[in-house]
Parts: structure tokens; C-alpha cells; sequence
């Protein structure tokens, strides 16, 4: 069966609105930190040359200009032009935020349990309660598929994969 | 002869038993990735890095380029059987393949999408096997301030054709050059953005940024679609999948302008096999004697675009073979990719680099005859694939870029590299900022950088350098006027919709 996919108000317009002001300040932000990295000329150097803060400064001059022109635009576009749902709601927007705690977890428990059960873990939870699959092939494909990686990094790239204080 | 002669020089490489087995390995995987809806070649190729970290810079390039052009192949099949595009490239192939397989001529269709995609392949890699050399001698007296303008324009054309919004085209090529920017800046020492981390100190890495970028978005673009199962009943013998005399007479033009047009369409940058399907498709149905027949099932409608996005395929390694500009996603990460490996790109590489360039172009004549035959005769193969469902391969995928991540630089800080970056993919994906301008900028920002400031250096400091000379000038207003002249990118939509109109 299908699941339902439900949606919030968050229109297609609002949603570039909201990012091009996310830019604008982004860019706000960089042309500050650029401005501090200016530094005298070298000393001996003609001083010709561009200093480090120059090419991410216009960058991010320009993107501050592009974004407002974009925040203009779209606000002067008439609401019925840009039409459609921007993100998911409800169970779709469930399922990426999960995915992205577990791989977080991942991330952080890597180095503690070792490779060998997050991983397996990684796979378990992802396959079981975002992809929807049941108990019996959850488990049988993660442990499989963990170890067959295992194989892969470990023996034939010979990389050192994180193992946890018992050594696995 | 010269050509010939380097040529040899390459089969000697892509020869090589290990070469041979990376090659099928490569066009295997990508068949699968093209066959399989919802993985495009872009997530595939950047999964496929850090596995191949470990081999040498040639054959882990073979192995990629397999996975690009043999994704174009591969993607006609669920367009034909299903009338769902396997990747974007063989969207048109849908129109007329689907058709012809519900009149119970599936068979031919998937053959001479198979055949059209050989040929125009083939025809595609001897042209870049003649072209390759002297646009490389012409590149070699470049001095940096036509690199300079070379590669602007390379950007700015990238960036103004990506993506329906011009402004955000340009938002996602400026994001990328700031990414870029992170680090040790190579000329002044100064370190740039780096907040005391001494992991930045490289940047952010440009694995993980792609990585993140290309395929854990996929990922999550592809989680929130409803999982449906997919059930192909497929009762095709080897026989029924040669086309006919009548349908070779039917097709041959079509593979013909089809090759011509992929091949020109797919050499520009900002430009590749989508474009060239669509535009092959409409150049076909004008052509025709009888145009009121496209989308009802016509051989022509699938040898054309088929034909094409092989051909631009393959022709999209030419500008990033010669002048170290990638024109599209998947050439930029595989430029990136060569990075990694400790490859300068650039008019040098032939020199520097025979074998590696030469094997390549070797290689994928090779690749070529080995999609062919594994296309044809293991068709069905391919079709089992797609009962394996997304429940397993899309933890798969994020179990393997995980690993894959933290396997080449053994450290934790490049995963949450890769999760940041995934989760920008994701809002740029959802909405409908380009995320080719963004890699394409990220790989060659430090290169555009460099000459940017050795051009200084050179005029002391005045950017008139740029348009005064004769091969920076002309380079430079192109530039320009891809950036500055939105109604060229009118008209590009124009020919494009055109195309999508008959739909």
C-alpha cells in the first residue's frame, strides 16, 4: 500500500523567499569574515597581486546582490506562478529526519562501538523503520551487507576501520 | 597519425587485464545505476570514489567513466518497458519506446537503443580521439590570463544553463567558489575561514563535499517518494531483440544527425546528454516524412535521443580532458576525483599524463563493445534487477558512503562534511537550485584562483590584461554574455520546450 504523503502550508514562494534572505545573511556574514582576512602586502611582493580576502569578498558581494534580487523577484511574482509545496510533510518528512538522527548517532557512536556494530546498526534501523521492510530480511540484509562492507574496506582496501574497546 | 599513434599507446594501458577487469566492473555498475530509476549516474560515480581510492589514477578513472556512460545506456530499458526513465537522458526514449513495446515490439525498441547508443558512442570517441590532440597544442600556448578566461567561461556557461532560475544558477556557482575558498590560501599562506579546526585546513575535502552533495540527497529525495514495488514481466527471446531490415532502414538517419547532434551539444559545457535527447528528438520529428507518427510508437523516437545522450556522453570527456573543464556534474566529479589522485588537470595532462588520458579514451572504445554486450544478450538479467527493492538499496547506499568517507582519511570530522553538505544538497534539490554549478565552481575555483593571480602579477594589477589579448578576449565576452543575457537562455529554453511540448 502507498503511503499517504501530507502536506503543510509551506508554498514553493514562501520557501525561496525565506532562502534568499538564509543567503542574503549567509553572504552578509562571509563579506565580514573576508573584510578581517585583509592583510598588508608581502613584503618584497609589488603588491599587485589579488591578497586572500579578494576573491571571497566579490563572491560574496555578488551573492548578497543575487539574493536580494531574488527575494525581490519572487515577492513581485504573483502568488498563482509559483505553484506546489516546497518539502514534505508528515510521514516523508518523518523518514528524513530520522535518517539523519540515525546517521548523526552514526557519526558520533562510530569511534565507541567500532565499525563493526554501528554499522550493522546503521543498516538495521534504516531498513526497519524508515524503508519499512520487515524484522526477518532487516536483519538478515544488515548483517550481511555490514560484514560483506567489512570485507571490502578492511581486507582488500586494508583501511582501519574504528573498533570499539573489546576490539571489534 | 599522431592520434594513432597515442592511441596504441592507450590500448597498451586499458588493455592491461586489471584495466579490463575495472572497465566491465565500471560499465556493469552503471548499467545497473542507468536501468535503476531514481540513482543517477552523478550519485553513482561519487559512491564509487573512495572505493576506487586505493587503485591508481587510471584505472579508478576507467572505472568511473564506465559507471557515466554506461548509466546512458542502461537507462532506455525501464523507459521502453515501463515508460519510467531510468535516468533523465532517456526521459524522450519514453514517447515512442513505450509505445512500441505495448504494440508488442519492445524487443526492437531495446535493440536498437542498445545498437544506436554503440554507434553513437563509437562515432563519438573516434572524434575525440582526432579532436583531442590539436585542440591540446592550441591550449598549450595559453598563458594563465586565457586560463583564466577559459575556465570563466566554462563557469559562467555551466551556471546560466543549469536549472530553469538564472539567478539561482549563479547563487549555486558563487556557493561553490565560497566552499572552495575554505583553507590554506595557496599563494598568501593566509588561512581562510578555517575557525582554528586543523581539519579544514585542506578544505572541506572535495569527496565529502560531493558525496554529501550527490548521494546522500538522493538518498533522502528518494525516501520520501511512497515505495511502490515494481513488477516487469519480460518475455523477450535474444531474437526478438534484433531490429529488422525495416526498422534499420527506419533508424539509420536518426542515429546518424543523432550522433552529430550529441556529440556538438554534449562537447559545450553547461550542456549534456538531457539536452542533447530532447533537442535530437525534435530535430527527428521536423525531419520526418511523416512527424504526425512520433509518440505513437516509432523506431526513429528511440534511436534519436538514444543515439544522442551516448554520444554527448562520451563527448562531455573532451573539454575535460583537454582543458581541464569539466562541462557538466559527473565530468566535474570525476575531475575532482583526478584531484584526489594527485592529477593536475589541465592543457598539461596529455603531456604530463599520456597514459592516463590515452588509456581512458582507449578504454571506452572497449567500454562501448562491452555494453553492447551486456545490454543485449543479459537484458533480462538487468530487468531482475529492479525487483531488488529500494528497502535495501538506499540504507545500502548510506551504509556505503559512510564507510567509503571515512575510509579515506580515517577521520570522523570529513562524515559530518558529508552530513552537512547532504543536508544543503537536499534544500538546493528541493528548491531547484542547480547542483552542477556548485561542484563545477568547487573544482575549479583553486585553479580559476591561481591564474586569476598570476594574470595580475603580470599586467601589475589591472584587469584590462583580460581583454586585450587576442584568445582571452573573445573568451572572456562569451563569458559575459552568458551571464549578463538571460534571453540567450530564453531561447535555449525555447528548444527545449519545444521538444517537451510534443510530449
Amino acid at each position: 500500500m502507498p503511503r499517504p504523503v501530507l502536506y503543510w502550508g509551506c508554498g514553493m514562494r514562501r520557501a525561496d523567499q525565506v532562502f534568499s534572505i538564509v543567503i542574503l545573511i549567509f553572504s552578509i556574514f562571509v563579506i565580514r569574515e573576508s573584510w578581517e582576512l585583509r592583510q598588508p602586502p608581502i613584503p618584497g611582493s609589488l603588491g599587485y597581486e589579488p591578497g586572500a580576502e579578494f576573491l571571497p569578498l566579490w563572491v560574496s558581494i555578488g551573492m548578497a546582490i543575487l539574493s536580494l534580487a531574488l527575494f525581490i523577484s519572487t515577492t513581485l511574482k504573483p502568488k498563482e506562478s509559483i505553484p506546489g509545496n516546497a518539502f514534505p510533510t508528515g510521514k516523508s518528512l518523518f523518514s528524513i529526519f530520522l535518517l539523519l538522527i540515525v546517521l548523526a548517532l552514526y557519526i558520533l557512536l562510530l569511534d565507541v562501538i567500532g565499525y563493526l556494530i554501528s554499522t550493522l546498526l546503521l543498516i538495521l534501523i534504516t531498513m526497519r523503520f524508515i524503508m519499512q521492510a520487515t524484522w526477518k530480511s532487516s536483519i538478515s540484509v544488515s548483517i550481511l551487507t555490514s560484514s560483506l562492507l567489512y570485507v571490502v574496506f578492511k581486507t582488500f582496501l586494508s583501511v582501519d576501520l574504528p573498533v570499539n574497546t573489546f576490539g571489534f | 597519425l599522431d592520434a594513432f599513434h597515442s592511441l596504441m599507446l592507450g590500448f597498451q594501458v586499458a588493455l592491461l587485464p586489471h584495466n579490463l577487469f575495472f572497465c566491465l566492473l565500471g560499465c556493469f555498475l552503471g548499467t545497473l545505476i542507468g536501468v535503476l530509476p531514481g540513482i543517477g549516474p552523478a550519485a553513482g560515480v561519487t559512491i564509487l570514489i573512495p572505493i576506487t581510492y586505493g587503485l591508481s589514477p587510471v584505472t579508478a578513472l576507467i572505472t568511473m567513466s564506465g559507471i557515466y556512460y554506461g548509466a546512458t545506456y542502461g537507462g532506455s530499458t525501464t523507459s521502453i518497458l515501463l515508460n519510467i526513465p531510468g535516468e533523465a537522458s532517456s526521459v524522450v526514449t519514453c514517447l515512442d519506446g513505450y509505445q512500441m513495446a505495448r504494440k508488442g515490439r519492445g524487443g526492437s525498441a531495446l535493440g536498437m537503443a542498445a545498437f544506436g547508443s554503440f554507434i553513437a558512442g563509437t562515432f563519438a570517441i573516434i572524434l575525440l580521439t582526432f579532436i583531442a590532440t590539436p585542440l591540446v597544442n592550441a591550449a598549450l600556448h595559453f598563458g594563465p590570463p586565457e586560463h583564466f578566461a577559459l575556465t570563466f567561461m566554462g563557469l559562467t556557461m555551466v551556471t546560466s544553463l543549469a536549472g530553469d532560475s538564472l539567478l539561482k544558477g549563479i547563487i549555486s556557482g558563487l556557493f561553490g567558489i565560497l566552499i572552495a575558498c575554505v583553507g590554506v590560501d595557496v599563494i598568501s599562506g593566509a588561512n581562510r575561514f578555517t575557525y582554528g579546526q586543523i581539519y579544514l585546513l585542506d578544505g572541506f575535502g572535495f569527496v565529502n563535499i560531493a558525496v554529501g552533495l550527490f548521494a546522500l540527497s538522493e538518498v533522502m529525495i528518494n525516501i520520501e517518494k511512497p515505495t511502490s514495488e515494481v513488477f516487469v514481466k519480460f518475455s523477450y527471446k535474444l531474437r526478438d531483440l534484433l531490429p529488422n531490415l525495416q526498422d534499420w532502414k527506419d533508424s539509420s538517419g536518426a542515429i546518424w544527425r543523432g550522433s552529430v547532434i550529441g556529440f556538438v551539444i554534449g562537447a559545450l559545457p553547461g550542456t549534456g546528454a538531457v539536452v542533447a535527447s530532447f533537442i535530437a528528438y525534435t530535430v527527428e520529428k521536423k525531419c520526418s516524412k511523416h512527424p504526425e507518427k512520433f509518440g505513437t510508437g516509432v523506431i526513429e523516437g528511440v534511436a534519436a535521443p538514444e543515439s544522442a545522450n551516448n554520444s554527448a556522453a562520451q563527448a562531455a570527456f573532451l573539454p575535460m580532458l583537454t582543458l581541464g573543464i569539466p562541462g557538466s556534474a559527473v565530468t566535474a566529479i570525476l575531475l575532482g576525483a583526478l584531484v584526489v589522485h594527485g592529477v593536475r588537470p589541465g592543457p598539461m595532462l596529455m603531456q604530463t599524463n599520456p597514459d592516463l588520458v590515452w588509456g581512458l579514451i582507449a578504454s571506452m572504445y572497449i567500454g562501448n563493445i562491452m555494453l553492447v554486450i551486456l545490454n543485449l544478450p543479459l537484458i533480462s538479467v538487468w530487468v531482475s534487477f529492479l525487483r531488488i527493492p529500494y528497502k535495501i538499496i538506499m540504507p545500502l547506499i548510506v551504509a556505503i558512503c559512510s564507510v567509503g568517507i571515512y575510509a579515506t582519511e580515517t577521520t570522523i570530522f570529513d562524515l559530518w562534511v558529508m552530513f552537512f553538505f547532504g543536508i544543503i544538497g537536499y534544500i538546493f534539490r528541493k528548491l531547484q537550485y542547480p547542483l552542477s554549478p556548485v561542484v563545477l565552481a568547487a573544482v575549479l575555483t583553486p585553479l580559476v584562483e591561481n591564474s586569476l593571480k598570476q594574470s595580475m602579477i603580470i599586467s601589475q594589477g589591472s584587469f584590462s590584461i583580460f581583454f586585450t589579448r587576442p584568445i582571452s578576449a573573445p573568451l572572456m565576452i562569451i563569458g559575459l554574455f552568458f551571464l549578463f543575457a538571460p534571453f540567450y537562455k530564453g531561447l535555449w529554453q525555447k528548444l527545449i520546450n519545444i521538444g517537451k511540448s510534443d510530449i
